[in-house]
């Protein structure tokens, strides 16, 4: 995928002014926050639940060096291979290796972001593997080359015609059609085919279980059934923070990810896969590999700041709450994760450089953390980005803000601490702002004023400051 | 000599403070749910239901050979794929086939894994299993599998029966889920949570039943 | 007659006054007696959004030796009271002196709704008002000091006053500080909603508790639909005391 986070308002402006967008922006998130209400009304406490799922997420964070030793001796205990990867490339080159050893012609897919952050399907086309994404939202956007819309439907806008064409160019059909039932089919026959005879199938993780060693994805289709039970090999892929401490732990993790992800109790399918096959079982694979990527996760891990970023179960109930989001969807953010969680784990794992606009482009208003199951706050950590361009961070990679902002915030600094400053500094602007006020073109060489005028009026500022009139409001007062 | 990626994790890693780490919250409540028999099959099947599964309760395995007879008329069920377990094999639904005219392909007599998948996605019009538990407070259905319920029964052909004594019915996951966990001996390769049939919503947010897995699925509780 | 300490914000301070004034004289007509500290400028909050850390140690410094041997501190704006009550003790983590004075100030500040509920425990504060009005739900108020009770309140104690729902009160207006300036595309839809809720609610007046959200909603309103008109909880309660204002 490739990274546009750089062209957040470009982007952003042009899905604004796309009506097909706007009319799914308008209703689709609204619909899925009104899901999720109902699926999370089952709890008997509902904030409970939350909190308790956010308990969990902060140890599992917490104790992640611990228990993901814990999770490689359970996996190798029961038989799976585990390989480490730091970043893109050693993960690729694994995933590579074991195709090539294996003679594999072509791979089928479960959604796997972490594989989205690292191009794995782009290493293997290259490399003359086939690759088939099998969740039928991905395999849209595969082959219509284009980023995730929505962290749980990636082609949930697309029109009806555009996935007619594609399929039909692609040979996913041959016969046309619009009905969303009926080009679901026709992925199914033709995915079907790539199920049957497939020899390795590359999925994500949903959640590690430490002290088994279990594996566990959640879905409604039944394309991670097939490509973990179906071929002889299975590559799981995993970021570092996907390990929890227990089956306990993973069942209530599961109830809540459901809920918040589409208002269900569970997902059609959830799968615990604890080691390859055994012995006299006929289906399910001989080699069950677990890929665990860093992809810069254990830099920022050190930091405390930026732990909470780890707890994040990808239910994408914040993207259905963000007024931002809403207005510009998925595209915008540029990256594997949108929505105010991308927000929080694009510029963590790009860096601060690549990813100014996606936590500036935002006002606050938590309504992501209000409902986070996982405990993130995500405004508190857009602030942390925006303080360290301030500060100065290099791990993060910083950039400077604009001198302009520096002298003003400097002159800022001065005023505050005395009212006299402060007055003097009102009484220089006040002529200045009601200058610019009365006259466009004088505006155009400001650009807040600017920006704010073309669609707002602003009133001139008052003659008299409030500090200004409060003598005569203290007349008043002994009167 | 340059480090193995798993020791430059860990080497980061290590780095964290230790775990400053405050007490849970309390757990919260189940949601309160019937735990008769009769009130764990209506939940049950009321949960299934609404996730667009099809759920029938039968007296017997008498009657509910009765209800196969009529799922197959009713679905052109012509081929079945089975499980060798408990359930099933209690049932005889290799009798039941010859009596009925459906042909019954058993999963555990093949010895070729590629005439298995063949079956399984080209000829199978349904696959019959039993489970290990249910529970009602989601309409799910668990199976262990092994060597007498392999995964693709329940998965390649486009129709799922589940077969289950009631006695198999538990209210919530941590009744027994925790226990299959305890002891390595136990932990099955894999298990399956599974409830409803397959489906998607990824095209225009339109919800469709029936995507890569079964279209349909039955479960038929037994007492 | 305890004293009540004015809080007021930079915003009203400059470009909106009659809101202060709005809450003095309300205040008077509740028979409290408001004391402005003079000396006071900005509460840093524009700093804190923006990251300048520094700076706005020395504006949370200078508010609390003005306002810290207040009894009540009240103002017309929840994004200012949660930027002294929230803010302020992790920007001062490091320093246990300011840490323990800050923290000593932070249950002594209120907005003004929840002063006159909460505190003064009223809801009819003497207001009459036929006709209809919304209230939006200001992002500071609600999820961060949860106020949301007390406008509403007072809003039903006014006399002759329909309160009618607004669609998506509780969804940001756009304002956001820098963020209206910074992303004026993207803000300018959020206000353009929050204007049409405005409008399909029928309500007669929008009421915000907000300076920030007034100054983009109103500013907004005044450009495409300059019939309509919204204006702060402390204005409208006090233009509409009987009586007069």
């Amino acid at each position: 995928m490739e990274i546009k986070t750089e062209q957040f308002v470009e982007i952003g402006k042009r899905e604004m002014n796309d009506p097909y967008a706007q009319t799914f922006l308008k209703i689709l998130p609204e619909v899925l926050g009104v899901m999720r209400e109902v699926g999370m009304a089952s709890y008997t406490d509902p904030k409970g639940a939350s909190t308790y799922g956010a308990s969990i997420r902060r140890e599992a964070v917490a104790r992640m060096p611990e228990l993901l030793e814990q999770l490689e001796s359970s996996l190798i205990a029961n038989g799976t291979r585990v390989i480490w990867a730091r970043d893109a490339e050693e993960a690729n080159e694994a995933i590579l290796k074991i195709a090539r050893d294996n003679n594999i012609k072509y791979v089928t897919k479960g959604k796997s972001m972490v594989t989205e952050e690292m191009n794995t399907n782009e290493m293997l086309i290259k490399n003359g593997i086939d690759v088939y994404e099998s969740d039928l939202g991905e395999l849209i956007i595969q082959l219509l080359k284009r980023p995730p819309f929505h962290i749980v439907g990636p082609a949930i806008n697309v029109p009806v015609e555009e996935i007619r064409d594609i399929f039909l160019e692609k040979g996913i059909m041959t016969e046309p059609t619009l009905d969303p039932t009926e080009l679901g089919r026709a992925a199914r026959i033709f995915l079907r085919e790539k199920f049957q005879h497939l020899e390795m199938g590359i999925t994500g993780v949903n959640m590690a279980v430490a002290n088994t060693g279990t594996i566990i994805n959640v879905e409604n289709e039944g394309n991670i059934r097939f490509t973990k039970s179906s071929p002889r090999i299975q590559v799981s892929v995993m970021s570092l923070e996907k390990v929890v401490p227990n089956m306990k732990d993973a069942l209530y993790i599961l109830r809540l990810l459901c809920r918040n992800c589409t208002g269900q109790k569970l997902g059609s399918y959830i799968t615990f896969d604890t080691g390859p096959k055994k012995e006299g079982e006929i289906d399910g694979p001989e080699e069950l590999i677990v890929v665990i990527v860093d992809n810069g996760r254990s830099k920022q891990l050190l930091n405390p700041e930026l732990r909470e970023a780890f707890h994040c179960i990808r239910c994408g109930a914040c993207l259905n709450r963000c007024p931002v989001y809403a207005k510009v969807g998925g595209y915008a953010y540029g990256w594997a994760y949108s929505g105010p969680i991308g927000q929080v784990l694009n510029p963590l794992l790009l860096g601060l450089d690549r990813t100014q606009d996606l936590y500036r482009a935002s006002t606050d208003c938590g309504r992501c953390k209000e409902v986070c199951p996982s405990g993130v706050n995500h405004p508190r950590i857009f602030r942390y980005y925006r303080q360290q361009d301030v500060e100065g961070n290099k791990e993060l990679r910083s950039v400077k803000r604009p001198w302009s902002e520096r002298q003003s915030f400097k002159a800022w600094q001065w005023a505050v601490q005395s009212r006299k400053n402060w007055d003097r500094s009102i009484r220089m602007m006040r002529p200045l702002l009601n200058k610019g006020i009365s006259s466009p073109g004088l505006r155009r060489w400001v650009k807040p004023l600017n920006s704010w005028m073309k669609s707002r009026n602003l009133q001139t500022m008052p003659a008299k400051t409030f500090h200004e009139r409060w003598k005569d409001l203290e007349k008043e007062q002994s009167q | 000599m340059t480090m193995s990626a798993r020791e430059a994790i860990f080497k980061q890693l290590n780095q964290m403070d230790p775990p400053d780490l405050k007490p849970r919250p309390p757990e919260i409540p189940q949601i309160d749910l019937p735990d008769d028999i009769d009130g764990r099959i209506e939940t049950f099947m009321t949960e299934l239901t609404a996730k667009a599964g099809v759920a029938h309760r039968v007296e017997n395995e008498e009657a509910a050979r009765k209800l196969l007879t009529e799922i197959a008329a009713a679905e052109q069920i012509n081929t079945i794929l089975i499980a060798g377990d408990d359930t099933t094999s209690s049932l005889n639904l290799k009798e039941w086939g010859e009596k009925e005219g459906v042909s019954v392909l058993e999963a555990s007599a093949y010895e070729d894994k590629n005439d298995y998948r063949k079956d399984g996605f080209e000829a199978a019009d349904a696959g019959i299993t039993g489970v290990d538990f249910a529970f009602s407070e989601s309409g799910t259905l668990a199976i262990r599998h092994n060597s007498k319920n392999a995964r693709l029964i329940s998965l390649a052909p486009p129709i799922h029966i589940a077969i289950f004594p009631a006695e198999r019915l538990y209210r919530y996951y941590e009744e027994v889920i925790p226990q299959v966990y305890a002891e390595q001996e136990g932990i099955p390769s894999q298990m399956t949570f599974i409830t409803g049939p397959s489906m998607t919503a990824d095209i225009a947010a339109t919800p469709t039943i029936g995507m890569h897995g079964p279209i349909k699925l039955f479960a038929i509780v037994v007492g | 007659m305890s004293d009540v300490s004015l809080f007021i914000p930079c915003m009203v301070d400059a470009l909106m006054p009659e809101i202060g004034e709005s809450v003095f004289r309300l205040l008077r007509r509740l028979d409290k007696k408001p004391v402005y500290h003079e000396e006071q400028t900005c509460c840093g909050q524009p700093a804190i959004s923006a990251g300048y850390n520094a700076p706005a140690i020395e504006a949370a410094k200078h508010f609390i030796s003005i306002f810290e041997n207040d009894e009540a501190i009240v103002s017309p704006s929840g994004s200012c009271v949660y930027t002294v009550k929230y803010d302020y003790p992790i920007l001062l983590a490091d320093d246990p002196v300011w840490l323990k004075r800050s923290e000593s100030l932070s249950n002594r500040v209120y907005e003004l709704s929840q002063y006159l509920v909460d505190v003064l425990g009223l809801s009819d504060v003497g207001s009459v008002f036929e006709g209809k009005v919304a209230f939006h739900e200001s992002c500071k108020n609600l999820r961060g000091l949860g106020v949301s009770d007390q406008p509403k309140k007072l809003l039903q104690g006014v006399r002759g006053t329909e309160v009618v729902p607004l669609n998506g009160a509780e969804i940001c207006c756009g304002f956001g500080g820098a963020f209206a300036v910074g992303y004026p595309e993207i803000s300018e839809g959020m206000v353009k909603d929050k204007s049409t809720s405005f409008i399909e609610s029928g309500a007669d007046r929008l009421i915000l508790s907000e300076p920030g959200c007034l100054l983009n909603v109103s500013g907004y309103l005044e450009k495409h639909h300059p019939e309509k008109r919204a204006l702060h909880l402390a204005s409208f309660l006090m233009e509409s005391q009987e009586g007069g204002n």
